[in-house]
C-alpha cells in the first residue's frame, strides 16, 4: 500500500500550516513582550522618577537657611537621625568636604570598608553652597557621585541621573538646589535604589518565558485542530476519487452544497472525470469500430483463399489470377484504413507538425481535381471546377490535397453516374471558401450531424464497395480545425450535398489591391 | 530519398535532421537504439546514420541485428569513438562508412550522397535520364539546358524516380521513400505531386518521361 504509506518528510499540509503557525505565533509572542517590556520599564521609570523628585522636595521643605546655617528639620520622617557631619566622619572618613571641581567626586570609601545596604538605608546627603556635607546617611556613602550632580544644581537647575555603589548596584539619585530668596545656599540629594524596580521588570519576564511556552503549545494545538478541520472535506474527496478508477467513470465525488474553495475543487474533479469518460467511452468505441472495419478484409482475404485450398480439383490459372487480384485489392484497403487510423491516432496525440506555407487553394482544387478527373469519367460523373480569384492560405499543402482529395473522393462514391461535382473556391470576409457540391444520393437529416464522426456511415454497403473507410470526412474536420478552419454541411436527399470548407486568408493576400495602384 | 537518423544527443539530432531536410531528403530522427532498430527493420530506408553510444541499445548491436535480418540498407556510423578498433569492429558488423565528431556538414553530405548512389545508376553527384539531369548536390535539376525551378517535395519525387530509372514504383513505394513518419501514409496525393512534375518538366512541349501505370503507380520511361 504506497498510496497509504506515510512520510515524515515533507509533512502533511496540515503540519505544514502548523508549523508556520507556531512561527508566525512565535514571531507575534516575542515582538508583544518586547514592547510590552519597554513600555513597562518607560512606565515604573518614569513614576520611580517622579516620586523620588516628590520625596526629595518634601525633604527640601524642612530645610531653612537661617543666615548661612542651614537647619534640617526631619518633615517627612525619612531621614533616620539628624547626624552633623562629624558624626557622620566618624563612621565613614569624610575629610575633604570641598572636593575639586570638575573631578569625579566619591565618597573616599575603599573598597575594603563597609557602608549599610544601599537597599535598606536612607540615601540623604545635603551640601551647603560651598559643597561641604552638611548631613549625609550612612548608606549616602558608598555611591560614587559625580561632581555634574552639584555642579548644576549649585547653578540652579535640578540634576537626575543613575549612579553605581562600589559593589555594582545602581542607584537613581536627585540632585535638587536649596533656593532662599533667589540664592542657592545648599544642595539636597536623595537616592534610591533601582534594585526594586529591577526586580519588579525580572519577574514581569519570567512570567513572560513561562506564559510564551504554554500560549504556543495551546496555539499549536488549536491550529492543528483548525488545519484538520480544513481539511476534512478534502480528505474525504480524496478517499472518494482514489476508488474511481479509469474502468468505472460513472462516479462522482458528492460536490458539498457550500460555495466554497472545496465545492469548486468537487466541481473541478467530476468536470475532470466527466471527461475521462467521454474520452474512454469514444476511445473504447474507437478501438471497437476499429477492429470491426480490420477484420472485415481479413474475413474477406480468408474466405476467398479458402475456397481455393479447399478445392480437391486443380484450380484454373485465371481463377488463381482472379482470387489473388481480389485478395490484392482487400490487402490495399487494409492498409488504407491502416494509414488513416495511423493518421488520426496521430492527430488524436497533437504529434502531427503542420506545415505553414502560402498555398494558392484555387490552383490546388484545380490540380487535385484535375488528377481525380479520369475516375470521375470513369463513373460517367462530370466534374466542374470554378476558380474565380487568387486565394492563397497558409497550409500544409500535403494536408489540404488530402482535404480535397477526400471531399472529391467522398462526393463521386455517393453521386450516380450521370450526376455532376462541382469544385468552387472563393474568397469572403478574410476567408477562403471551398465549396464541393454534388448531385448524389444525399444524406438524410438524422445522419448529418454525425457525418464527421469516425467510421460513421449513412450506407456501409455503398461506401466500402468504393474502398472508402468511414475516416476520410473525420481526417478532412480534423485537418480543417488544425488549420484554423471551419467545415459544414448542407443536404438534401435524392438532391445532393454540399460541403463548405473555410479556411482563414493568408494576411499579406487579404489586402487585394496594392495601395500604389 | 528517406534516411533514419540515431542521434541521442539533443542539439545535433534537432540540426542534422533540419540540415538534411535542408537537402531535401525525408529524414526520421530516433534518439534510442530500440526505436532505430525497430524503424529500421520495419520501413526500407535508403540509408541509416547511426550514432555508436545510443541508449539502450548501442549503435553496433542495432547494426549488426539489422544485418543478421538481412536488411540491406546502406549504415554510416556516426560517432566521437575514434579508435582503429572501433571502427574496425564498425565496418566488420556490417556499416558501409565511418565519419568521426567533430565532422563538417558537408563531409557528412558528401558521404550520405556517395552511399546512396552506390547501388544507383550514376557513379557521381549528377543523376542523368534522357535530357533530364537532377544534381544531388547543388540540388539544380535540367530539361536540356533549361533550368527547372522544384520544390522540395517535387525535387524528392524526381530525385527517387531518377534513382530508379524504368523501375514501376507503386504510390505506397514513392510514399515510403518521400515522407518521414509522419506524412508516409499519404500515397494518395502522389498523383497531384506527380502532375506538378510534369508540367515543368514538359512545359515547352517536351515529351512526358513520366509514365503512369494505372492503378499501381510511376515509372520513369523513354516516351
Amino acid at each position: 500500500m504506497i498510496g497509504h504509506a506515510r512520510q515524515l518528510w515533507p509533512p502533511s499540509i496540515r503540519i505544514q500550516l502548523t508549523l508556520w503557525f507556531i512561527l508566525v505565533f512565535t514571531l507575534l509572542m516575542l515582538l508583544f513582550g518586547a514592547v510590552f517590556y519597554i513600555n513597562l520599564r518607560t512606565s515604573l521609570e518614569t513614576s520611580f522618577d517622579s516620586s523620588l523628585k516628590l520625596s526629595t522636595q518634601q525633604i527640601a521643605t524642612g530645610i531653612n537657611d537661617d543666615n548661612g546655617t542651614i537647619t534640617i528639620h526631619d518633615v517627612t520622617g525619612a531621614l533616620p537621625e539628624l547626624v552633623d557631619p562629624d558624626s557622620t566622619a566618624a563612621i565613614g572618613t569624610q575629610g575633604h568636604s570641598s572636593p575639586q571641581p570638575g573631578a569625579t567626586t566619591t565618597s573616599t570609601a575603599s573598597s575594603k570598608e563597609t557602608y549599610p545596604d544601599v537597599n535598606v538605608g536612607a540615601l540623604v546627603r545635603i551640601l551647603n553652597a560651598r559643597e561641604e556635607t552638611i548631613y549625609v546617611t550612612p548608606a549616602f556613602l558608598a555611591l560614587k557621585i559625580p561632581s555634574i550632580s552639584m555642579t548644576q544644581p549649585l547653578h540652579g537647575s535640578a540634576w537626575q541621573g543613575t549612579v553605581a555603589t562600589q559593589h555594582g548596584q545602581t542607584v537613581r539619585l536627585y540632585s535638587a538646589p536649596l533656593i532662599e530668596k533667589g540664592t542657592v545656599y545648599g544642595i539636597v540629594q536623595v537616592g534610591e535604589s533601582l534594585a526594586p524596580l529591577g526586580n519588579t521588570l525580572q519577574s514581569v519576564v519570567i512570567e513572560l518565558l513561562l506564559i510564551v511556552p504554554f500560549v504556543l503549545l495551546l496555539g499549536a494545538i488549536g491550529s492543528y485542530w483548525l488545519a484538520a478541520h480544513a481539511f476534512a472535506p478534502i480528505n474525504r474527496l480524496t478517499r472518494i476519487a482514489r476508488h474511481i478508477e479509469a474502468g468505472d467513470l460513472h462516479e462522482r465525488v458528492p460536490v458539498p452544497r457550500s460555495k466554497d474553495e472545496v465545492q469548486n475543487l468537487a466541481l473541478t474533479f467530476n468536470e475532470m472525470i466527466e471527461r475521462l469518460d467521454r474520452a474512454f467511452k469514444r476511445q473504447r468505441r474507437f478501438v471497437a469500430d476499429a477492429s470491426h472495419e480490420l477484420r472485415t478484409p481479413v474475413a474477406a482475404i480468408r474466405s476467398m483463399t479458402d475456397v481455393v485450398l479447399a478445392q480437391s480439383s486443380p484450380v484454373e490459372h485465371e481463377e488463381y489470377l482472379s482470387v489473388l487480384r481480389d485478395v490484392n485489392a482487400e490487402a490495399e484497403r487494409l492498409g488504407h484504413l491502416i494509414s488513416n487510423l495511423l493518421s488520426l491516432a496521430r492527430s488524436d496525440e497533437n504529434e502531427v507538425l503542420l506545415e505553414r506555407e502560402p498555398i494558392r487553394l484555387d490552383l490546388l482544387v484545380a490540380d487535385v481535381a484535375a488528377t481525380t478527373e479520369p475516375l470521375a469519367a470513369e463513373r460517367g460523373i462530370t466534374m466542374e471546377v470554378l476558380t474565380y480569384e487568387p486565394a492563397t492560405v497558409l497550409g500544409d499543402e500535403v494536408r489540404l490535397i488530402q482535404v480535397i482529395m477526400n471531399l472529391i473522393d467522398n462526393a463521386l462514391t455517393y453521386t450516380n453516374a450521370g450526376g455532376k461535382v462541382t469544385l468552387k473556391v472563393v474568397t469572403q470576409n478574410n476567408y477562403a471558401i471551398l465549396i464541393v457540391r454534388d448531385t448524389g444520393i444525399g444524406i438524410a437529416e438524422e445522419h448529418l450531424e454525425h457525418i464527421f464522426e469516425r467510421f460513421y456511415r449513412v450506407d456501409p454497403a455503398r461506401s466500402r464497395a468504393a474502398g472508402g473507410t468511414g475516416l476520410g470526412l473525420a481526417i478532412v474536420k480534423w485537418i480543417v480545425q488544425a488549420h484554423d478552419g471551419k467545415i459544414t454541411v448542407e443536404s438534401k436527399v435524392r438532391r445532393g450535398t454540399t460541403f463548405t470548407v473555410m479556411l482563414p486568408l493568408a494576411v499579406q493576400a487579404s489586402a487585394r489591391y496594392p495601395p500604389f495602384f | 530519398m528517406r534516411i533514419l537518423v540515431a542521434e541521442d544527443d539533443p542539439h545535433l539530432g534537432p540540426s542534422l535532421k533540419k540540415g538534411l531536410e535542408a537537402s531535401h531528403y525525408a529524414v526520421d530522427l530516433v534518439t534510442d537504439g530500440d526505436e532505430a532498430l525497430s524503424l529500421g527493420l520495419a520501413i526500407p530506408y535508403d540509408l541509416i546514420i547511426l550514432d555508436i553510444m545510443l541508449p539502450q541499445v548501442d549503435g553496433f548491436e542495432v547494426c549488426k541485428q539489422l544485418r543478421d535480418q538481412k536488411r540491406m540498407t546502406p549504415i554510416l556510423f556516426l560517432t566521437a569513438l575514434s579508435g582503429v578498433e572501433h571502427r574496425v569492429k564498425g565496418l566488420d558488423l556490417g556499416a558501409d562508412d565511418y565519419l568521426i565528431k567533430p565532422f563538417a556538414f558537408r563531409e557528412l553530405e558528401a558521404r550520405v550522397r556517395a552511399l546512396l548512389r552506390r547501388d544507383g545508376p550514376s557513379k557521381t553527384s549528377e543523376l542523368r535520364f534522357m535530357d533530364m539531369t537532377l544534381d544531388t548536390r547543388s540540388h539544380e535539376v535540367r530539361r536540356g539546358e533549361r533550368l527547372i525551378n522544384l520544390t522540395s517535395k517535387e525535387y524528392i519525387l524526381l530525385e527517387l524516380l531518377m534513382h530508379n530509372p524504368g523501375q514501376v514504383l507503386s504510390r505506397d513505394m514513392i510514399a515510403e521513400h518521400m515522407w518521414n513518419i509522419e506524412a508516409e501514409h499519404l500515397s494518395n496525393v502522389i498523383d497531384v505531386y506527380i502532375r506538378y512534375l510534369r508540367r515543368k518538366l514538359c512545359e515547352f512541349g517536351e515529351p512526358d518521361l513520366i509514365s503512369t501505370v494505372r492503378g499501381f503507380g510511376y515509372q520513369l520511361k523513354e516516351p
